[in-house]
């Protein structure tokens, strides 16, 4: 069991806390190199199942640590064949993780999901002269209404993200949004908050809902910052910071 | 159906659902070694996304060049 | 840490997290079965992708008023035929066309 399994990256020292139990019950500990350290535990060299509990399991060490410092959250599954590797990757990386260490210090993940009820369609709109149509131009003349209508609601959708965002901003150091990213959503949106102010947060979202009563919101968190370990402005697997 | 029975397991799904998405989807990527094999077959269902980034960028992460 | 939202609405934020997620991913093992069925999600998803920018761009020419309506007609029923042979590659590998999931970030925006 020489491999190591990765759960995040801390700045070093201190050392952990306290002891936690990672997956296959192995110890968890820290493998510093220089002012950072991975928050590992030993594993067999197989990735480890996709299952519920394991998942779990993964994101509870994460927030154990996460209790008492700022981590960078790494992926599930993340595997290196040895020790040495894994001090390898925190040399090269050192300056990428240490700013993004600075970034989301003493700040945690709040996630935000939004529904809302676009306006029903207002009947067929009449376009051009209805003459005889085949089914080909028939198919075509309806997605182009439907392609209208979307861009529509796309409009409508940004407009309204931008006021919220206004109010949310107000206590939030950074975002990160996906807009519309189904039907019944208008937003998906993590944000940035000092750990101080995540009560405060909790009150201005529950605010600004009062106030758009025709939304419904969803939040959750704190979380450990996801969202925001890579460098801003660039893809951080869908979404983009804003 | 009692509200809060029904709320309750809702509310566990919802944790649930938002944690995957992170935890499989979000944070650090580093290219470990096990990883890239395993990876070699998921790429197959990731799709489009991973194919338009470029060699560079995939040669980058493998060799852990890339937050 | 609990999920807070008024009671109603927390059954149908699952519905959307479901679509949304990958929930717990079924792709697991590699047998031969799956690994073809992966490799034919990967190419319909292709073609989708090359579908949708097709048709919009068919689109704008007809908005743009540049077409015939002999052209509107025959693109659109390449369309419709194209859409359909599509349903029976999903249905041959038995994929949904949910599956073919395009999360393409901000190129989501040209389609």
């Amino acid at each position: 069991m020489q491999a190591t399994y990765i759960y995040g990256i801390v700045g070093f020292p201190p050392e952990l806390a306290r002891g936690i139990q990672g997956l296959g019950g192995n110890p968890v500990r820290l493998l510093p190199q220089g002012d950072v350290a991975a928050v590992m535990s030993p594993s067999p060299l197989s990735p480890w199942p996709l299952d519920e509990a394991h998942l779990i399991l993964h994101e509870t060490v994460v927030e154990d640590v996460m209790d008492t410092r700022s981590i960078l959250p790494v992926r599930y599954n993340t595997l290196l064949r040895t020790e040495e590797a894994v001090i390898a990757l925190l040399a090269e990386r050192a300056q990428a993780f240490r700013s993004a260490l600075e970034r989301v210090a003493g700040r945690v993940e709040m996630g935000l999901r939004i529904l809302w009820e676009p306006a029903a369609e207002t009947g067929v709109a009449p376009d051009q002269e209805i003459e005889e149509r085949g089914p080909g131009a028939e198919y075509l003349y309806q997605r182009l209404r439907e392609e209208r209508r979307r861009s529509r609601l796309r409009a409508e959708g940004e407009t309204l993200i931008h006021e919220l965002q206004a109010s949310f901003l107000c206590l939030a150091v950074e975002s990160c949004l996906h807009p519309l990213p189904t039907k019944r959503l208008l937003l998906t949106a993590a944000y940035l908050v000092d750990r101080d102010r995540v009560e405060a947060f909790r009150k201005l979202v529950t605010k600004v809902w009062d106030d758009f009563q025709q939304l419904q919101f969803l939040l959750t968190g704190p979380w450990p910052p996801y969202h925001f370990v890579n460098a801003p402005g660039i893809r951080n697997n869908g979404t983009f910071d804003l | 159906m009692p509200a809060d029975l029904d709320s309750g397991v809702a509310e566990d799904r919802i944790t649930l659902l938002e944690t995957l998405d992170r935890v499989l989807n979000k944070g650090v990527v580093i290219a470990g070694d096990v990883t890239i094999s395993v990876a070699d077959v998921d790429l197959i269902f990731v799709g489009l996304r991973l194919l338009l980034s470029s060699v560079e960028t995939a040669r980058d992460l493998r060799l852990g060049r890339e937050l | 840490m609990a999920p807070s939202t008024c009671e109603g609405s927390l059954a149908e934020f699952e519905g959307e997290l479901e679509q949304l997620t990958q929930a717990l991913p079924r792709r697991i093992n590699a047998d031969p079965e799956r690994v073809e069925q992966g490799l034919a999600k990967l190419v319909l998803t292709l073609i989708e992708l090359l579908r949708r920018l097709l048709e919009k761009q068919a689109l704008r020419r007809i908005e743009a008023g540049s077409l015939t309506s002999e052209e509107i007609e025959r693109m659109g029923v390449t369309f419709l035929r194209l859409e359909q042979k599509m349903a029976e590659l999903r249905a041959h590998f038995g994929l949904e066309a949910e599956d073919l999931n395009l999360d393409l970030g901000p190129l989501g925006e040209l389609l």
